[in-house]
């Protein structure tokens, strides 16, 4: 599994334990949005992102986070912390 | 014209029963839930017996994750636990979480006394003190409010109508029945579910340990250790739980067929001023006769209307009082007097949480006509036996007996009173 696929494995997983309708999580791609697609509760930005820390033993910079909107867009700023 | 008020849902977690069923069963069998509690000898508590209550099974953890609240606070799911199966209970549809309908005539009022303490321990403290407050998971402010059970619940139910939580000591679960009661009765809503939670914690009952208010005497022999009305009672035993009703405006329980386990017919509020015998601690008797009599009149009956007395009788050296104030309150006595029981004897003393508890408790000797054992007090207090005749103080489970109402009384640090009448419906 190249490294892109495997971040979003790892993405999915923690945002499914977020999310009240897990087979909405199923069928996401890396173009969904994680607040509107997900219809995560806003909030919840802040816990995916802090566990994605703990995950890669990474700390997201302030000025990062809002940047996060979709999948790939936190598949990007993970790697950019690698 | 005032609305009647009739209870047509219960929902209960206590440590000698998981639900009404298993709850039911326990009182009639005067099962205790009081065990030896290793945490407390391990905190060299003087009291290492308490009732604490299981939520963490497969099914009611299950039920809890479809709401993500199976990591939430102790308060959330023991009150989320109880309040589910009034809501079933009543035969009310479960909304769909995502879905767009409002019930904006149902509300919650669901109180506790101490509060999400664990969230506070558990969740902010370790993490603050390390210097990690980024670190805090962003439901923590959602559980470490005061109204975090009524939010949740708002959520759950899509309740639009006024959702709030009540704080009274002990008095706090018969205090929120009566404030849903008048919502209804007054015409503001339609419904209410209403109760109250504790969790158990060191830090709440490390305070009450250390003023001598806990049994210290039983920690070989915990089902012995909840006393009420015993001359050997050395103090009360602290439990966890919660109790919950929900409450209808009649003319909608009857649209609606809904089950209907009694009617709270009258109530009444009050505090003592602290003064004339009240303090911080103890209730004034004035404050007490005072809280009775107004819910007399409130219910528009007489001191010879009741069958029963649900006593707030903690196993504490205020439990001849009580009983000395009903006595005054009523001008009943000897074979005269009602009969009166104490859950607490059962379950120990569940602070904020127990007069909902002990409401439902109450519900359920009405709707099955029974009344449950007060345990322990084979030996009682010669102040009690001097007004009230031991036979009015069930040692055993009396069945099929004609109970038509009830007077539930809950007092609470702070001089805090409350009082509501039942009636079989």
């Amino acid at each position: 599994m190249d490294k892109d696929k495997q971040i979003q494995k790892d993405i999915l997983e923690i945002i499914e334990s977020y999310a009240l309708n897990k087979s909405r999580i199923k069928h996401a791609t890396t173009d969904s949005k994680i607040i509107l697609d997900l219809k995560l509760n806003s909030a919840r930005i802040m816990d995916i992102i802090m566990d994605c820390e703990e995950k890669y033993d990474i700390e997201i910079e302030d000025t990062d986070i809002p940047k996060i909107v979709t999948i790939n867009d936190a598949i990007q700023i993970i790697k950019k912390y690698l | 014209m005032e609305k009647r008020v009739v209870v047509t849902g219960l929902g209960i977690v206590t440590s000698n029963g998981g639900n009404v069923d298993e709850f039911t069963n326990a009182i009639m069998a005067g099962k205790s839930g009081i065990k030896h509690v290793d945490w407390l000898e391990e905190h060299n508590f003087s009291c290492q017996v308490a009732g604490i209550p299981d939520v963490d099974t497969k099914s009611n953890l299950n039920m809890l994750k479809n709401y993500l609240l199976n990591d939430s606070g102790m308060n959330i799911k023991y009150g989320v636990t109880a309040a589910m199966e009034a809501w079933n209970d009543a035969k009310l549809e479960v909304p769909d979480p995502e879905g767009n309908h409002v019930n904006w005539d149902t509300g919650a009022i669901i109180g506790s006394g101490m509060g999400n303490i664990d969230i506070f321990t558990d969740k902010i403290i370790p993490k603050t003190d390390k210097q990690k407050v980024r670190k805090i998971k962003t439901n923590v402010a959602e559980l470490m409010m005061f109204n975090a059970v009524s939010a949740n619940l708002e959520w759950i139910f899509a309740l639009g109508n006024i959702v709030s939580a009540n704080a009274s000591a002990c008095s706090t679960g018969t205090e929120s029945v009566i404030m849903g009661a008048e919502r209804i009765r007054s015409g503001k809503a339609k419904r209410m579910l209403v109760g109250a939670t504790e969790i158990s914690s060191p830090y709440i009952w490390g305070a009450f340990d250390s003023m001598f208010l806990l049994d210290r005497r039983h920690n070989h022999a915990p089902e012995k250790a909840s006393r009420p009305m015993s001359a050997s009672a050395g103090g009360f035993v602290p439990c966890a739980g919660a109790g919950m009703l929900v409450l209808e405006d009649y003319q909608l329980a009857k649209k609606r067929n809904a089950p209907i386990y009694g009617e709270i017919k009258g109530y009444a509020l009050n505090s003592g001023g602290q003064r004339n015998g009240g303090t911080m601690q103890s209730p004034g008797p004035e404050g007490v006769k005072r809280c009775i009599q107004a819910a007399l009149i409130d219910a528009q009956v007489t001191s010879s209307y009741f069958d029963f007395i649900a006593g707030h009788l903690s196993a504490n050296k205020a439990d001849p009082l009580e009983i000395k104030n009903w006595f005054d309150a009523l001008n009943r006595k000897g074979a005269d007097f009602p009969y009166i029981n104490s859950l607490k004897s059962l379950t120990g003393h569940g602070l904020g949480a127990t007069g909902s508890m002990e409401l439902v408790a109450a519900l359920l000797q009405l709707k099955n006509q029974f009344i449950h054992p007060s345990k322990n007090c084979e030996d009682l207090h010669p102040e009690i036996s001097k007004r009230v005749d031991k036979d009015k103080i069930p040692q055993k489970l009396i069945e099929d007996i004609n109970i038509k109402n009830i007077a539930k009384a809950s007092f609470g640090f702070g001089d805090l009173n409350s009082c509501v009448i039942l009636s079989k419906f």
